[in-house]
């Protein structure tokens, strides 16, 4: 059924295409501009709907495109196919020019970089109107034939109709088939939470710059398409409000979908077609709907005929898995040897504005022996313990707040940029060290890719998708992070992956819920199984049972103590019922040091630690 | 190069750049505090220019426009807040989109009742200054004395009045605010609200020297994002010196370069500052936050 998806999406554009074939020629002409406009606002839809990117400027690579396309036939005698190359590989440099620029500015910034951008070139175009024809354009003498030595001319309605619709609906089939390929669903995840994305070992920033290129390259694509149909072009493609239009279009018919916008763009330019003719300022009906549509039906038409088809035929509640395999775990990285350091830091500390909150933490985690220095109040001294063979080494963390626990997983994990002191995952520096301070040498995303996960106090997960799509991007990561097809292998082994998460993390009745509508205690068991499949192998768990219910701690500590066999477990935990239960040897936090180590009973027991527990 | 040539640009500089200056505050201050960048700014400056001219054609006073237009776009503005922008209020995108659908609305209702055809409406100080053996109107020196003086008086109203702290402090962290016991929700009204009313303002007083059609919104809300953006979006003081910087730059782009340039090289700036310094002119960056 996965195999063919692609293929069904595609019958619709199809039918209308047969449609347009008999249809009377200024209809066929009108479905014809109806094609092209809906490749613009796809390359919209796979910058905003997918990847989170709303601009304004992809009317600069429709003007691109159509400037390109046009000059090259008029002034250098190009091919129909060399100047739709051409204008191709034009837009595609300048996307990748200025996608290089403009890639790291988000949110409302990246919009108005966006108008700028696609002011700029439409000033000019405006400006050289002896080139560009201006305001009022310039016509487009085409050569005879569509490709050399066959005998398809664009003079002739048909034969236009045929090659401008086949093609586009050939490219719209490839953009449908990559965005269901796990690259878009990656692009999901950068929209739905960057943060979480970054943290599975993915760099949002590159597959921004994808998306952007490939946005680009589109855009620019529909506008040669546009200048091939219609024979003509002006500065007005390059102008913002274009853009403006593709966004109605992608919304209206529902951004983020596969058909959205092509259905968008159809019924738009139907009703525009209508009304124009009896009101004379449709554009305020226009305003008026997309307003409603963003406040009451935010999927748009597409989410319109969902609603009503889960209506018709409600969606089976029973998920079963085919086969209940042992729990093997996902293993990308080695098992270390005995005396090699897992997890190590040598004087660890922050400072914030003056206030340490972390002051020379130092520890060393390996198969053999668990090491810790701790702060006691007659001086410092090294904990240390071997370790039990059958488990890796854990450790768990308590203390008051403010005492710098999240502050050392936050450090751990490459969220703050300097740092005292170093630190080192699976033997590879993670700091480089400087003459006051150590700097970040690794992004998160590539100490993650070192072996290290973690979770968050507030639960940083993918809300929009389900809980199945949430682990089908974590486990991608170590599959392929670039695949841009969907490959039969992969998928199966990405299937089996999936459900072996889902088992471990009791989640399998939930697979096709939307992980922002589970409670608290599965939204923490999803986090955890994500962080357990970007293939990490220690795994730093930020209170994991605050805020859950009664029932479900005990499933999360379950879940803990069968993972601390194949994982370096770190937790935060403000439950001491739990921390006994786990066994876990246990670190005392307070005032940014570690001021006692042990066997939790020991440890809670002893006089100084009480002192400064109750003190607080 | 003549020097009162230079005079005359600069002057226009100033005045350009201080009317720029109290849109751009509106964008800036609607930007600090909801997080919201109003893409309809720009309609509500070309609003309160049109009901100006209606307005004059009723009471015949200009004085008395100037009060009254920014009334009823405040009240316009207090309408978007309550019943468009609220529901949507920290979804960064829908806002974005609500707002580009507000200013198309506002563009063709004012097509559809004020026609498509440029008025003007005639300037209400008839003086001519004589600077330097050169005509320069009073009109335009009062313009800059006015902006100036709502400026400090708004900067004034921000640091030393009881609403300003609740502006300031909301803009700040919503979270504790709320918990403080200010309305949030109100202070939100009375921040849009003002903004409108500046860009209405600036409409008002533009509206005697620049043609009143439906699109006039549209080219200074660019130059307003671009004084923003130097400035630092959400920073008053940072917005309005860059205003200023920006208007007297055109006008000293525009004694080199043909108009175009001036515009190209200007938006070639503020990219570069995007990219570089997304953080404006002005602003201190933060160091980073925790999660």
């Amino acid at each position: 059924m996965d195999k063919y998806r692609s293929i069904v999406f595609i019958i619709p554009l199809l039918i209308t295409f047969l449609i347009g074939q008999f249809a009377s020629p200024y209809f066929s002409s009108f479905i014809m501009e109806i094609f092209i406009w809906s490749l613009f606002a796809m390359s919209f839809n796979i910058l905003f709907g997918y990847t989170g990117l709303l601009s304004f400027g992809q009317s600069l690579f429709f003007g691109l495109g159509c400037y390109s396309f046009s000059l090259s036939i008029i002034h250098w005698q190009f091919s129909i196919c060399g100047a739709i190359l051409l204008s191709v590989a034009i837009s595609f440099l300048v996307a990748a020019i200025t996608g290089g620029l403009i890639i790291r500015i988000v949110s409302h910034y990246f919009v108005i970089i966006s108008v700028l951008l696609s002011l700029i070139p439409f000033y000019i175009a405006n400006h050289m109107s002896w080139l560009t024809g201006g305001d009022d354009g310039i016509p487009v003498q085409l050569p005879t034939n569509f490709f050399p030595y066959v005998g398809l001319s664009p003079y002739n309605a048909t034969h236009m109709y045929w090659v401008i619709c086949l093609f586009v609906i050939a490219i719209l089939f490839l953009c449908i088939k990559f965005l269901n390929s796990p690259v878009g669903l990656i692009f999901k995840a950068v929209k739905e939470n960057e943060l979480r994305a970054e943290f599975l070992g993915y760099d949002p920033r590159k597959y921004r710059y994808l998306s952007w290129i490939i946005a680009g390259t589109l855009a620019g694509l529909s506008g040669s398409l546009y200048v091939l149909a219609f024979k003509y072009t002006s500065s007005m493609y390059f102008n913002w409000t274009l853009s403006g239009e593709a966004i109605i279009w992608t919304i209206a018919g529902g951004s983020g979908t596969l058909l959205g916008p092509i259905l968008g763009t159809a019924s738009l330019l139907l009703i525009k077609d209508d009304l124009s003719t009896y009101v004379a300022s449709y554009p305020i009906l226009i305003g008026i709907l997309l307003i409603l549509i963003i406040r009451f039906k935010p999927s748009g038409l597409v989410g319109i005929i969902n609603s009503i088809y889960n209506r018709i035929h409600p969606t089976l509640k029973n998920v079963s898995i085919s086969k209940h395999s042992e729990t093997t775990l996902l293993s990308f990285i080695k098992i270390p040897q005995n005396q090699n350091s897992i997890l190590s830091t040598q004087n660890l500390g922050i400072t914030f504005d003056g206030i340490q909150a972390l002051k020379n933490i130092s520890l060393n985690l390996s198969m053999g022996e668990i090491k810790i220095r701790i702060n006691m109040p007659n001086g410092k001294e090294w904990f240390t313990s071997l370790n039990n063979q059958n488990c890796f080494p854990c450790l768990s963390f308590v203390g008051p707040n403010g005492a710098g626990k999240t502050t050392l997983f936050n450090l751990l994990s490459g969220v703050h940029n300097t740092a005292n002191g170093c630190a080192q995952i699976f033997e590879k520096d993670i700091f480089s060290k400087g003459k006051f301070l150590s700097k970040l040498k690794l992004s998160k995303y590539s100490i993650t890719c070192l072996g290290l996960s973690r979770t968050f106090q507030q639960s940083q997960l993918f809300p929009g998708l389900t809980v199945e799509e949430n682990f089908q991007i974590a486990v991608q990561f170590r599959i392929n992070p670039w695949a841009m097809t969907t490959k039969t292998k992969q998928i199966k082994y990405r299937k089996n992956a999936v459900e072996n998460l889902l088992l471990l993390t009791n989640l399998i009745e939930e697979q096709k819920k939307i992980a922002k509508e589970l409670s608290y205690g599965r939204q923490k068991m999803l986090e955890i199984g994500l962080a357990i499949a970007s293939g990490g192998r220690i795994l730093l768990l930020d209170e994991p049972t605050a805020g859950v219910s009664p029932i479900e701690i005990i499933l999360i500590t379950d879940l803990i103590l069968k993972l601390a066999k194949n994982y370096t477990v770190l937790v935060i935990e403000h439950d001491l019922e739990v921390v006994k239960k786990l066994r876990f040897t246990t670190c005392i936090m307070a005032d940014g040091e570690i001021i006692a180590a042990g066997v939790p009973e020991q440890v809670l027991d002893l006089a100084h630690v009480k002192q400064r527990f109750y003190a607080s | 190069m003549d020097i009162n040539n230079i005079l005359i640009h600069l002057l226009n500089g100033l005045f350009w750049g201080s009317l720029i200056g109290l849109i751009a505050m509106g964008l800036s201050l609607v930007y600090g505090q909801l997080g919201i960048i109003n893409l309809a700014h720009g309609e509500l400056y070309m609003l309160g220019a049109v009901v100006a001219y209606y307005c004059i054609g009723i009471i015949n006073s200009f004085w008395l426009t100037l009060l009254v237009s920014p009334i009823l776009i405040i009240v316009l503005g207090l309408f978007i807040e309550r019943f468009l922008l609220r529901p949507i209020e920290r979804n960064t995108n829908a806002t974005l989109i609500v707002t580009y659908a507000i200013s198309i609305c506002f563009q063709y209702v004012v097509l559809f009742f004020f026609g498509g055809a440029p008025q003007r409406i005639s300037e209400p100080i008839g003086i001519t200054l004589n600077l330097l053996g050169i005509g320069y109107p009073l009109y335009r020196i009062f313009i800059i004395v006015i902006t100036f003086l709502l400026f400090t008086g708004f900067i004034y109203f921000l640091k030393h009045t009881r609403y300003g702290l609740w502006i300031r402090g909301t803009g700040q962290d919503i979270y504790l605010a709320t918990v403080l016991g200010i309305s949030t929700q109100t202070i939100y009204l009375i921040t849009f609200g003002l903004g409108s009313g500046f860009a209405a303002l600036a409409g008002v007083l533009a509206s005697p020297i620049v043609a009143v059609e439906f699109r006039m919104g549209a080219d200074i809300i660019i130059l307003a994002f671009m004084a923003s953006i130097i400035g630092g979006f959400g920073n008053l003081k940072g917005t309005f010196i860059a205003s200023i910087i920006i208007g007297v730059l055109d006008g000293a782009l525009l004694v080199f370069l043909e108009s175009t340039y001036a515009k190209v090289s200007l938006l070639l700036i503020s990219c570069i500052f995007l990219v570089l310094r997304p953080q404006g002119l002005f602003t201190i960056p933060k160091s980073s936050r925790r999660i």
